[in-house]
C-alpha cells in the first residue's frame, strides 16, 4: 500500500512522489493517488481537483491524480540486497540460443566467466544498480560483501530517505564514486560519521543547497567532484560551499556566475549573461547560455584567471564564423600554448589546445581589426594595453571607426517559394556576398544562378546585387528577403 | 628556420602541410602541383593570413609567371605565418583540373558487367558456386518455395481493412491491415508482405518504400511485416487513457 | 607468448600510432618513459595480454612492440622529440629523407625501394625477439603517397617473409567531401588492389566521420588532429582490447578473420563505438548497456560514412568492455535486433557474436572524451561499406577517363596498365559485395 512520500516509477521511466492517498468524489470508492511528477511538464494541476485541495505541489503544475491500479505504475519494489543479487548474483544467466537473428543463433563468448566474476561480490570494483526500483536498503547484508567497491551507480531508484544512503555508505568504506542522480530525498538527516567519497552525483534530485551544506557535504571532507545539474537552482540559491575541485551546475536557471569555491565549474545550459563576483576557478564551461555581448567576455577576463574556457553556442556568436569567434576569444584572453611552462593563462579553448603560432596570429589579426574599427574592444582595458605592448603597436594607425555599428546584428530571413529557407543573425558588416553564399549553400545552387530582393514598397522590389556592399548599407531591418531564380542571370 | 604548418587549398582539395622557408618558389610551386594538380605556370596563389577569413593577398600571379624569378626567391619572401592558408587558383581554362571541376554529376562510373564478373576467378561468385552457397545450394529453391507457401497460407486469411496486432520484444502494437501481397522494391517480389497502419506512431514508414507508395498513412504509422508475425482478430484500438489509466 | 608487432606507416599512420601508444600506456599503467606508474608492481591487465604489445627490457622498462616508418623526417622527428620519446628505442623510428609527394608510385617503387630493406631488417630483428609472433597490426592512410605506396610495398614484403602470419590494418580512408590531394583516389584504388590479397582484415577510418563525431558528440568546435587521433585511438584500443587484456572474443589476431571475414576479399568490417560523450555531459547522460548497444547501430557512431540499414550483415561482433551484466546484454541485443532490422546473410559461414573484455575503458588524460565504466565496440562486416568503394571508384574514373596526372606515376616507373588492372579489381570488389548481399532468405521477424 502506498504512503505519502513514497516514490513510484512508471513503465515509461517517469518518476513521481506520492503526496496524497485517499478517495476523491470523482472516482467514488476507487482509491486515488495524488502524485507530484519529477518532470513538472507531466503534471495537470497543483494538487487540487474539483475545487478541493488534497495536497500542494512543490513545483507549480507538477501534480495529478491517478488510480491506485493504474497500469502504467511499475509495481516492482525491491531492497538493495535483492537488486544486487538479481543483477550481479545470477550465475545461470546465459545469452545465446535465446536470440536468433534470421536463421542464425547469436553466439556469445565469455559470459559464464562474466557471471562468475560478477557473482564474486568481494572483487567487484564497479556496480550499477540504476533503474532497479530499490526502495530500501533494508538489512543491506550484501553491502558488507562489497569490499572492493569503488564506483556505485544508484541513480533513478525509489529511496526517499538519505539516512538509508548514509547507513549504506558506512558499510562501503572503499567507495570513491556514488551516483544518486534522479532520486528525490524527502528526508535528509545529518550524519555523525564521515566518509572518504571523492565523487558525488546529485543531478536531477532537486536537493536544496541548505541541505547540501548542513547534511551532505560535511559527511564527505574528501569530495573532489560534485554534480548538481538539473536541480532548478536560481540566483537566489546560496551555492558557496567549501572548496571542491569540480562543480557541475549545468542545466539550472542561473543568470549570473555564482561564487562557487572550486577549480573547475560547469555552468553550461543555464541563462548566464552577467558576472558579479570575482571568479576563483581556473576552468569554466559556459556553453548554451545567454551571453550576448563582448563586454561579458571582457568582464570574465578581468575577473578571472582562467586556464580553460568553453563558451561556444551563445547568442553572441550567432552569425560569426568559427574562426572569427576563436580569434576574438584568443585575443581577449591571455592565452598560452600547449607546450608553455607558464602557470597562468588560457590553454584550452572550446575543447581544443592552442599553439603558439595560432595565438600570435590571432592577436595580430585582432589588433589590426580593432584598429580598422571592425572589432570592438574596450581600449582602456588592461588586456588591450597588454596586447599593444606585446606586439609593439602604436596608437596612430587607425582607420575610420564604425563604432557600435560594427557589432550590430540583424536577423535575416530568406524565403523561396513561400518557404523560409534561411533564418540567420548576420553582422551589419557582413557583405551581401556572404549572405548569398549562405543562401547558395542552402539551395545548393551557384550564387550566380539567383538574385535576392526585398520589397521597398508593396510594388517596388529592391535587388541586392551589390555583392561587396555591406548588409548594413541596406535597410533590411524587419525585412523578409526573397529569392528570384533567373535562368540567364549571369554576372 | 624550421618548417611551418600551413593549409593548402584549391577548388578540389584541402589539407594541412609543412613547408620549409628555405624552399625556392619554384620548388614550392612543384609541391603545390603535386597536391592540387595545378601546373606551376598556371598557379595564382592567394595567401589568407587567417585561414578562414575573406581577406587575402595575391602572392603569385599566373599572368606574370617567371620561372627564373621563382628560382631565385624563396618561401621566406612570402612571409608565411603558421596556419595561414595558401589557396591555389587554376588560371588555365583547359587544364585537367578545370575539366575535373566542371565535371557533370551524371558522370557514369565504370561498372563491371555480370559477364565480365562471371569470367573472373577469385570472386565471391566463384566461391559461392564452388561451395554450393546461396542459390547454388541444391536446397535453396525448395526452401524458398516452402517459405513462400507458408507465407501465402498465413496471408490467405487476411484482407485489407482487418484489425490486427503484432507482437515483438517491445510489446504489442495494434493496427489495421492496408495491403497484402508482393512488393517488388522490397525483395524483387519474392515474398508476401502485410502492410499495417498502426494506431500509434510505432511503425517504420508512411506506407511507402523509398519512392514507391503501397498505401498511405501518417509517418511512423506504417510498416511492412511478414504474414506469420501478424495476428488478425478482434483487436480494437487501445485507449491510452482507458479506465485504469485515467488521470486527473 | 603471442606477440603482435605494430607498424605505423606515413604521416597519418605515425600520428595515429602515437595516440594509440599513449592510450595503451595509460591503460596498462606505463609512464611515458616506459617504467611502471607509481604504486604498481606489475603492468595492468595480466602478463599474457600485456606482453603481446609490450616487451620488457631487463631493467624494469617496457618497450612497445612497434615500428614507425615515414619517407620524410618531420613526423618521426615529432615522435623523437615528444613526451613519449623515451618509450621507444631509436631503432624503432625510421625516417627517410625524401617524401613520396602524395604519389603511390614514389612510395611503392622509387623512394620506397631505397628504404624497404632497412625496414624489413628491423622488423625481422623485432620478430626474432618474439617467442610466438601472431602477426602485424598496420596503421596507414590509403590516400597519402607513403601510406598507400610504401604501406602496400611493406605488406607485400611481410607476406613474402612471414608467410601466413596475420596482418590486420587500420586504414585512413579519404574523407568523402574534401580530398587532401587531387590524386587521393588513384592512391586509394592502387593500394587497395595491391593489398587486397595481403591483408587479412582491414578496419577503415574516415576522418570526416571522426570529425563530425568530435563536433557533434564532444562539442569541440574546431577539432584538431590531436582530437581526431585521440578518438581514433579510443576506437583502435577497444578493437585491440581483447588481445591485450583478459577477453573472450578475438583474443588472437587470426580470430578477427575467422569471425568477420567470410571470404578473403570481403575483409573490411565497419567499426562503431559507443559511448562518445564529452566530459561535462557524461555526469548526467545515462550510459546503459541498452543505450550504448543501440548507439552502435546509429550511423553517427560509425567510423566510415555509409548506411548499414541499406545493406546486409555477413558478420557482426559486439565487444563489450567494463561493468556489464549478462542479462542487460541479452536484452540490449534483442532490443537492437527488433528496432534496427538487423539482417544477416544466412548462407555465410560467419554470424553474430558477442564477446566481453572484463577491463573497463580508460580515457586519455586531457582528452575531451569522458571516461566511461562501460563501452562497446561493434565490428560488422556489412555490404553497406561497398558505398565507400563506389565513392572512391567514381572519383578515380573522373580523373582516369582523361588520364589526368597519370604521367606523374608513369614518370616514377609505373606501368599504366596497373591503373586499369587495379580499377578492374575494385570493380570486381563492388560486384563481390552485390553477390554477397543476394540469395538471403527473408526472415519473418523482418519489418520495413
Amino acid at each position: 500500500m502506498y504512503q505519502v512520500n513514497d516514490r513510484i516509477q512508471f513503465i515509461d521511466n517517469q518518476f513521481a512522489t506520492v503526496r496524497f492517498v485517499g478517495q476523491i468524489p470523482e472516482w467514488g470508492e476507487q482509491l486515488a493517488l495524488g502524485v507530484e511528477w519529477d518532470d513538472p511538464a507531466r503534471g495537470k494541476n497543483n494538487g487540487s481537483v474539483g475545487g478541493i485541495e488534497y495536497f500542494k505541489t512543490r513545483q507549480a503544475g507538477a501534480g495529478s491524480f491517478i488510480k491506485v491500479n493504474n497500469k502504467k505504475i511499475l509495481n516492482k519494489r525491491v531492497s538493495f540486497d535483492e537488486a544486487l543479487l538479481e543483477t550481479y548474483g545470477v550465475e545461470e544467466n546465459q545469452i545465446g540460443a535465446a536470440i536468433r537473428i534470421g536463421s542464425k543463433k547469436v553466439e556469445s563468448y565469455g559470459f559464464e566467466k562474466l557471471n562468475k566474476i560478477n557473482a564474486n561480490f568481494s572483487r567487484l570494483t564497479s556496480v550499477s544498480l540504476d533503474f532497479k526500483c530499490i526502495y530500501t536498503i533494508c538489512k543491506g547484508r550484501s553491502l558488507l560483501s562489497l569490499t572492493s567497491l569503488v564506483k556505485l551507480d544508484f541513480s533513478f531508484n525509489l529511496i526517499n530517505d538519505m539516512g538509508d544512503i548514509w547507513s549504506a555508505l558506512d558499510k562501503l568504506r572503499t567507495l570513491k564514486e556514488l551516483n544518486l542522480n534522479g532520486n528525490r530525498f524527502e528526508i535528509i538527516p545529518k550524519s555523525n560519521t564521515i566518509h572518504g567519497l571523492e565523487i558525488l552525483k546529485l543531478s536531477n534530485t532537486r536537493i536544496r543547497p541548505s541541505d547540501l551544506k548542513q547534511s551532505v557535504l560535511p559527511k564527505f571532507p574528501h569530495l573532489r567532484e560534485i554534480t548538481l545539474a538539473s536541480n532548478g537552482y536560481t540566483d537566489e540559491d546560496d551555492l558557496s560551499f567549501n572548496f571542491i575541485e569540480n562543480v557541475d551546475l549545468s542545466f539550472n536557471g542561473l543568470t549570473q556566475i555564482p561564487s562557487v569555491n572550486c577549480l573547475s565549474l560547469n555552468l553550461s545550459d543555464n541563462k548566464i549573461n552577467y558576472i558579479y563576483n570575482a571568479c576563483t576557478f581556473k576552468a569554466i564551461d559556459l556553453r548554451y547560455n545567454e551571453i550576448d555581448s563582448w563586454e561579458f567576455v571582457e568582464d570574465l577576463q578581468s575577473k578571472s584567471r582562467l586556464r580553460e574556457l568553453r563558451i561556444d553556442n551563445n547568442p553572441l556568436f550567432e552569425g560569426l564564423e568559427e574562426d572569427e569567434v576563436t580569434v576574438n576569444l584568443i585575443a581577449r584572453f591571455e592565452c598560452v600554448d600547449d607546450k608553455s611552462a607558464q602557470e597562468e593563462g588560457l590553454r584550452k579553448l572550446n575543447g581544443s589546445r592552442l599553439s603558439r603560432e595560432e595565438i600570435e596570429n590571432a592577436e595580430l589579426y585582432f589588433i589590426s581589426k580593432v584598429q580598422k574599427g571592425d572589432y570592438i574592444c574596450n581600449e582602456t582595458s588592461e588586456r588591450w594595453k597588454q596586447l599593444k605592448s606585446k606586439h609593439n603597436v602604436k596608437d596612430e594607425i587607425r582607420g575610420p571607426r564604425l563604432n557600435e555599428f560594427a557589432y550590430h546584428k540583424i536577423r535575416i530571413k530568406v524565403y523561396w517559394n513561400n518557404e523560409l529557407i534561411l533564418d540567420q543573425m548576420l553582422l551589419n558588416t557582413n557583405t551581401i556576398m556572404r549572405l548569398k553564399g549562405s543562401v547558395s549553400r542552402k539551395l545548393n545552387k551557384s550564387i550566380f544562378s539567383f538574385r535576392l530582393y526585398y520589397f521597398l514598397t508593396a510594388e517596388v522590389k529592391q535587388y541586392l546585387d551589390d555583392e561587396i556592399g555591406r548588409i548594413g548599407d541596406f535597410d533590411l531591418h524587419q525585412q523578409d528577403i526573397y529569392i528570384a531564380i533567373e535562368a540567364n542571370h549571369v554576372k | 628556420m624550421s618548417d611551418i604548418s600551413i593549409y593548402i587549398t584549391s577548388d578540389l582539395t584541402s589539407s594541412e602541410r609543412k613547408v620549409s622557408p628555405q624552399w625556392s618558389i619554384t620548388h614550392l610551386k612543384i609541391r603545390l602541383e603535386q597536391i592540387t594538380g595545378i601546373a606551376p605556370k598556371f598557379q595564382t596563389i592567394h595567401l589568407y593570413r587567417i585561414s578562414n577569413s575573406n581577406e587575402y593577398e595575391v602572392v603569385a600571379d599566373s599572368n606574370s609567371y617567371n620561372r627564373q624569378a621563382d628560382d631565385h626567391s624563396t618561401v621566406v619572401a612570402l612571409n608565411l605565418v603558421p596556419f595561414c592558408r595558401l589557396h591555389v587558383v587554376d588560371a588555365d581554362p583547359n587544364s585537367e583540373m578545370s575539366q575535373l571541376a566542371a565535371e557533370k554529376p551524371e558522370f557514369e562510373s565504370y561498372q563491371m558487367t555480370e559477364e565480365e564478373y562471371a569470367k573472373r576467378s577469385n570472386t565471391v561468385l566463384e566461391w559461392k558456386s564452388r561451395n554450393q552457397l546461396g542459390r547454388f545450394d541444391p536446397q535453396f529453391n525448395q526452401e524458398k518455395a516452402r517459405k513462400l507457401q507458408l507465407e501465402e497460407e498465413a496471408a490467405s486469411s487476411m484482407k485489407v481493412g482487418d484489425r490486427c496486432r503484432v507482437i515483438n520484444i517491445q510489446g504489442e502494437r495494434r493496427g489495421t491491415i492496408r495491403s497484402v501481397g508482393k512488393i517488388d522494391v522490397l525483395d524483387n517480389g519474392e515474398g508476401v508482405w502485410v502492410g499495417v497502419e498502426f494506431d500509434e506512431p510505432v511503425g517504420k514508414n508512411n506506407g511507402s518504400i523509398g519512392s514507391v507508395r503501397v498505401f498511405s498513412c501518417k509517418d511512423k504509422h506504417g510498416s511492412f511485416i511478414k504474414p506469420q508475425k501478424v495476428e488478425v482478430g478482434d483487436y480494437p484500438e487501445l485507449d491510452p487513457f482507458g479506465s485504469d489509466e485515467e488521470e486527473l | 607468448m603471442r606477440e603482435v608487432i605494430s607498424v605505423n606507416v606515413g604521416q597519418a599512420g605515425c600520428q595515429i600510432g602515437n595516440a594509440c601508444w599513449e592510450l595503451y600506456s595509460q591503460e596498462h599503467g606505463i609512464r611515458p618513459d616506459g617504467y611502471l606508474q607509481e604504486g604498481l608492481d606489475k603492468p595492468k591487465g595480466g602478463e599474457e595480454g600485456f606482453s603481446t604489445f609490450f616487451s620488457e627490457t631487463g631493467s624494469g622498462k617496457y618497450v612497445p612492440r612497434a615500428l614507425y616508418v615515414d619517407l620524410e623526417p618531420n613526423v618521426i622527428d615529432e615522435v623523437r622529440n615528444g613526451i613519449y620519446s623515451d618509450l621507444f628505442h631509436p631503432e624503432q623510428l625510421i625516417a627517410g629523407k625524401e617524401d613520396a609527394a602524395n604519389n603511390y608510385a614514389r612510395g611503392h617503387y622509387t623512394i620506397g625501394r631505397d628504404i624497404i630493406d632497412d625496414v624489413m631488417d628491423r622488423i625481422r630483428r623485432m620478430a626474432d625477439q618474439c617467442d610466438g609472433l601472431q602477426g602485424f597490426l598496420f596503421t596507414h592512410s590509403l590516400g597519402g603517397g607513403t601510406g598507400s605506396g610504401f604501406g602496400s610495398l611493406l605488406l607485400e614484403q611481410l607476406s613474402l617473409d612471414f608467410g601466413k602470419k596475420s596482418k590486420l590494418e587500420f586504414a585512413v580512408y579519404p574523407a568523402p567531401q574534401v580530398s587532401t590531394s587531387v590524386v587521393e583516389p588513384y592512391n586509394t584504388v592502387l593500394t587497395t588492389h595491391t593489398t587486397l590479397e595481403h591483408a587479412d582484415c582491414t578496419f577503415m577510418v574516415d576522418n570526416e566521420a571522426i570529425y563530425d563525431m568530435c563536433r557533434r558528440n564532444l562539442d569541440i568546435s574546431r577539432p584538431s588532429f590531436s582530437s581526431l587521433n585521440n578518438l581514433i585511438a579510443q576506437v583502435v584500443s577497444s578493437v585491440t582490447a581483447s588481445l591485450r587484456f583478459d577477453g573472450s572474443l578475438n583474443v588472437d589476431l587470426n580470430e578477427f578473420q575467422t569471425n568477420l571475414v567470410p571470404y578473403p576479399r570481403i575483409h573490411f568490417p565497419l567499426v562503431s563505438y559507443a559511448p562518445v560523450f564529452s566530459k561535462n555531459r557524461a555526469n548526467h547522460e545515462s550510459n546503459t548497456v541498452a543505450e550504448i548497444t543501440a548507439s552502435c547501430f546509429e550511423p553517427g557512431n560509425q567510423m566510415v560514412k555509409c548506411d548499414p540499414r541499406l545493406g546486409k550483415y555477413m558478420a557482426n561482433c559486439l565487444l563489450y568492455r567494463g561493468d556489464v551484466v549478462t542479462r542487460d546484454v541479452q536484452n540490449a541485443v534483442s532490443l537492437a535486433k527488433s528496432k534496427k532490422s538487423v539482417q544477416l546473410v544466412d548462407w555465410c559461414p560467419t554470424g553474430f557474436k558477442i564477446g566481453i573484455c572484463y577491463e573497463p575503458p580508460t580515457a586519455i588524460v586531457g582528452s575531451e572524451l569522458a571516461s566511461a565504466n562501460r563501452a562497446v565496440c561493434m565490428l560488422s562486416n556489412t555490404t553497406a561499406i561497398a558505398e565507400a568503394w563506389n565513392r572512391i571508384d567514381k572519383k578515380f574514373d573522373l580523373m582516369y577517363s582523361k588520364r589526368a596526372f597519370v604521367h606523374w606515376y608513369v614518370g616514377e616507373g609505373m606501368e599504366e596498365g596497373e591503373f586499369s588492372e587495379a580499377r578492374e579489381d575494385l570493380a570486381a570488389l563492388e560486384r563481390d559485395y552485390v553477390e554477397v548481399g543476394t540469395d538471403s532468405m527473408q526472415v519473418e521477424e523482418e519489418e520495413y
